[in-house]
């Protein structure tokens, strides 16, 4: 496991810790919000509120652990994405953007028909984008792991 | 082509044509096809031409 994470490039290793902790952090927000935002126990300002704290906190854990993976992989941290890093995220980023604009598309259609308010609709909207930020690290970890 | 020109490791072919080390693996275990330019830097840090180092199949 130790020598399998050790072949990771840096690049590799900080999307695995960007993707756990976008992975965590928001499931636990829409979780909250989208339970809250169903049974009216909060509010708008609330959920703004939390979101304003949430992409703080995701941020900052963001910055902290490309420290600490710098600090444990001294030497590749500033090393300059090459060809194939370059590759890997145009051609992820290609597909996801499919989904965004499905998903963008999907939630104008839905919240039209039903009417949704607008804070419903603005979490769906941060839903997709937090969707294919995800879906994007994904893709880009499955070409590091592919190979290409 | 690295164990003929004293043994040089992964990571020292990756600085000298200026990719990183997992690039040079993906490479020789051809999972990825280089980009023409990195792919001349790596005959030209043989001192071979580029058929002597890749093949198309």
């Amino acid at each position: 496991m130790l020598d399998l994470v050790k072949s990771f490039s840096f690049r590799e290793k900080s999307l695995w810790v960007e993707t756990a902790i976008y992975v965590y952090l928001w499931v636990w927000y829409f979780r909250r919000v989208g339970a809250g935002l169903v049974d009216t126990s909060m509010g708008r300002e609330e959920t703004f509120g939390l979101l304003i704290t949430m992409t703080i906190i995701v941020v900052i854990l963001s910055i902290f652990s490309q420290i600490v993976l710098a600090i444990i992989s001294p030497g590749e941290s500033d090393a300059p994405a090459d060809e194939r890093d370059k590759l890997m995220a145009w051609r992820a980023g290609s597909h996801a953007s499919y989904m965004l604009g499905a998903g963008v598309f999907m939630v104008a259609i839905h919240s039209l028909v039903n009417e949704v308010p607008t804070a419903g609709v603005v979490h769906r909207l941060i839903l997709m984008l937090v969707a294919v930020e995800i879906l994007t690290n994904a893709l880009q970890i499955y070409y590091y792991r592919r190979g290409y | 082509m690295r164990f003929e020109n004293s043994e040089m490791t992964q990571q020292a072919l990756a600085d000298k044509v200026g990719v990183t080390r997992q690039t040079i693996i993906a490479i020789e275990h051809g999972k990825y096809s280089p980009s023409l330019e990195v792919a001349f830097r790596i005959a030209k840090t043989f001192n071979v031409g580029l058929e002597d180092v890749f093949h198309y199949k």
